[in-house]
């Protein structure tokens, strides 16, 4: 895959950013990496105009050093693209090519597959994920054709396109992208620093969690896993009553196993604070995915020293390498087994912390923003 | 980081280990945190020069072997220094001895130790003392898979860390026929080298390890009820190719068993796509590769029990204890006769293929110079 060489961006060159997930009902892990970057491209003094067709998300954060108030929202760059919002204005970016955008740049980045008109400025898409094509069971007809139509146009149109992993990229290169064409940034994951004890035991009080539990963190959706998930909890459960499971995420859409059964918390949607305790309490992070494009959760997991066990499918063997267990995502037995195992054994969960935490160093945001750059970069030397 | 990659060990017809050096050092050349230095046998900068258009190339090496062997242990590192290179990588098991800065070395497959039988003798005797010798020295390994990873730790038990970087597969050229125009080309190039299907494919250098004589003789069982079906077996003659010879003419089904020779990197993809099974029965591998080039292709895919091919299949491939010939030919009349079976593995390969790419073992090299430099992580 092509990682650009070292080359940097123009100076003054003007990015305009598609942050429209940001405002959607469940933005998900492509929100947090959309906030993400749009606060490191501009930490780095890239100027970049972000839009959407709303008011300005509160998750654009707090912006460089300059910023007063870390928790502001920026809305100095941020541009509102009025009417029509949602899904209307995609349907008419994706099938009309507009309306165009309102905005002078030098570059368009659509961090998804919602993919505006870019007018004359070359196209950046990042593409998370070919689920739509490998798990189509599981989309509606409707998410399925956005989808397929926003991979059209990045093949048809994008100068670059940026996958969050090596998984994605071969699946792309699979799909017929040339593979120059195709950059890879991993996500990131910041340092979450030391938290008390007795801190993480009132957020565990407050949400009725109890230890030992296993946890697992994502929308609640078919290709999650979740039926591997729930069944492998039954069978430890059988054995181990005091183990109870934790599932953190928005309910999505489709047909999911039963949750509402012994020893299963459902605690939905959770701020991040409360997120960040229950990793650190955790005896682990139990992550069967069908399918991922990246996996934050798993990064999320190992960074806190919270071992993994995973898939070994997709790009999650790619995230966690060889500090997680990776389980066959359709064989709750082998789930349950292993999930028994870290719990019997303290020496076994402590190599899994560790070799987490090591592992977790590897993948910053600032390398992240790096291999944007990078991918701009080569970009705007493709079209100029 | 300056890496210095000693790709002088790779063949003008590169298979297995060959094909991972040429990409890996094809996906390193992309990336913006590595500057290659390759140290090239004289006469084949031309070659490497496209592999890794923005690394330098130094052509230095001897052609012959042995000569090969002492110019590493005797000059190289002295190159070394004087380009300034922060990390050694010794792709095929050798490494300068005596070169004292940070070393990483890959080791394919313990069969040296453990099936020396599989291997010529002089080279069994050089290589153990050399793997013992690198093992001792490296600052990192690299095994090409956990199978070997573990044989590694068993034999070896080397006292520096042991990186897992797979081997991949470029999906580009390695995938499934999605319409009639590469279907009409493969039948093309088929008819080219004088197959038609059905047919089984081999593909692999003949020599003992491959088990070929077994491969032989199961087709030779499950040919009486298939009549139409032949065996085309890809790859050069190694060293006990006799034997497959041999085999071959005890079978008395020479008419219907293609030897193709050494086949270039196109014609592969068309023999795994076209093929009714892949069967690759090999007593023992690091890796291998033909394996998840068939899984990516979309091949039902025969091979053999407690091999690396084993784990990377999974559910994806019908497995088989390497050595009983009967049940090879068992799981290769299965697939034949079984249509839901087939077409179930055909879905399933790709999928499983998807997750080795050069790009994710590049990654992993990344790691490991890293680790050996003691740099971040």
């Amino acid at each position: 895959m092509n990682q650009g060489n070292d080359h940097a961006v123009p100076a003054g060159t003007r990015v305009g950013l598609h942050v429209g997930q940001l405002l959607q009902r469940i933005p998900g892990g492509i929100g947090r990496y959309v906030g993400i970057l749009h606060d490191g491209l501009r930490r780095r003094g890239v100027d970049v105009i972000s839009f959407a067709a709303g008011a300005a998300p509160a998750g654009l954060g707090a912006v460089g050093p300059s910023a007063s108030s870390p928790s502001a929202p920026d809305t100095e760059g941020y541009v509102d693209l009025g009417w029509p919002r949602g899904g209307l204005r995609y349907e008419l970016w994706h099938r009309l090519r507009r309306p165009a955008l309102p905005i002078e740049v030098d570059l368009v980045h659509a961090p998804s597959l919602a993919v505006p008109p870019p007018g004359g400025a070359p196209l950046v898409v990042t593409v998370h994920d070919l689920a739509f094509l490998r798990l189509p069971q599981y989309f509606t007809i409707r998410g399925l054709r956005f989808h397929e139509r926003g991979l059209e146009l990045a093949r048809s149109e994008a100068a670059v396109v940026v996958a969050p992993s090596e998984f994605v990229a071969g699946e792309l290169v699979a799909e017929g992208f040339e593979a120059a064409r195709v950059h890879v940034a991993h996500h990131g994951i910041d340092d979450p620093g030391k938290r008390s004890a007795t801190e993480v035991d009132a957020v565990l009080r407050r949400l009725g969690v109890e230890r030992p539990f296993m946890l697992f963190v994502g929308t609640l959706e078919p290709r999650k896993g979740l039926d591997t998930l729930v069944e492998g909890h039954r069978i430890l459960h059988r054995a181990r009553h005091e183990v109870s499971l934790a599932l953190v995420g928005a309910r999505g859409w489709g047909r999911l196993p039963r949750l509402d059964r012994p020893g299963v918390v459902q605690l939905g949607n959770v701020p991040d604070d409360d997120l960040d305790a229950l990793y650190r309490a955790a005896t682990a992070l139990a992550y069967p995915s069908e399918y991922e494009g990246f996996g934050l959760p798993a990064l999320e997991a190992m960074v806190r020293g919270c071992p993994v066990v995973t898939s070994s499918a997709t790009s999650l063997p790619e995230v966690v390498g060889s500090a997680g267990r990776l389980v066959d995502p359709s064989d709750p037995e082998q789930l349950a087994t292993v999930l028994t195992e870290i719990l019997d054994d303290a020496d076994l969960r402590a190599i899994l912390a560790k070799a987490g935490r090591a592992r977790a160093r590897n993948f910053t945001w600032d390398a992240s923003v790096n291999a944007h750059l990078a991918a701009y970069a080569a970009a705007v030397a493709r079209v100029s | 980081m300056r890496v210095l990659v000693d790709v002088s060990a790779v063949p003008e017809q590169p298979v297995g280990a060959g094909v991972y050096i040429i990409n890996l050092v094809g996906a390193l050349d992309a990336r913006a945190e590595v500057e290659l230095e390759l140290l090239a046998r004289a006469g084949d900068r031309g070659r490497w020069r496209q592999v890794a258009p923005h690394s330098r190339v130094h052509a230095r090496v001897p052609e012959a072997r042995p000569l090969r062997l002492a110019w590493e242990q005797a000059l190289a590192p002295r190159l070394a220094r004087s380009l300034g290179v922060e990390v050694w990588h010794g792709p095929h098991y050798t490494l300068p001895l005596r070169y004292e800065g940070p070393k990483v070395v890959t080791i394919h497959d313990m069969t040296f130790f453990e099936h020396p039988e599989f291997h010529e003798r002089a080279k069994v005797t050089f290589f153990q003392r050399m793997i013992r010798e690198a093992a001792r020295r490296a600052s990192v390994l690299v095994a090409v898979s956990d199978d070997t990873a573990r044989r590694v730790e068993r034999i070896l038990a080397p006292s520096v860390p042991v990186v897992v970087a797979p081997h991949g597969v470029d999906r580009s050229r390695y995938r499934p026929a999605a319409d009639e125009a590469t279907v009409e080309a493969d039948m093309a190039a088929l008819e080219a080298v004088g197959v038609r299907p059905p047919f089984l494919a081999f593909v692999g250098t003949l020599e003992p390890r491959k088990n070929i004589p077994g491969l032989v003789a199961a087709f030779s069982r499950v040919s009486r009820k298939h009549k139409d079906l032949h065996l085309v077996i890809a790859g050069r003659e190694g060293w006990g190719a006799r034997e497959v010879n041999a085999a071959i003419a005890r079978s008395g089904l020479a008419d219907r068993i293609h030897l193709l020779g050494y086949a270039e990197a196109d014609l592969l993809p068309v023999l795994y796509r076209r093929a009714a099974a892949v069967v690759y029965p090999s007593h023992a591998e690091g890796f291998g590769l033909p394996a998840l080039e068939a899984l990516a292709c979309g091949a039902p895919l025969v091979t053999s029990t407690g091999t690396p091919m084993a784990e990377v299949a999974g559910d994806a491939a019908v497995l088989v204890s390497p050595g009983d010939d009967t049940a090879l030919a068992d799981a290769v009349e299965w697939v034949l006769t079984d249509e839901g079976l087939a077409a179930g593995l055909r879905e399933a390969g790709p999928r499983v293929a998807g997750r080795y790419s050069w790009g994710v073992c590049a990654r992993a090299h990344i790691e490991a110079y890293q680790l050996a430099i003691g740099g971040p992580g």
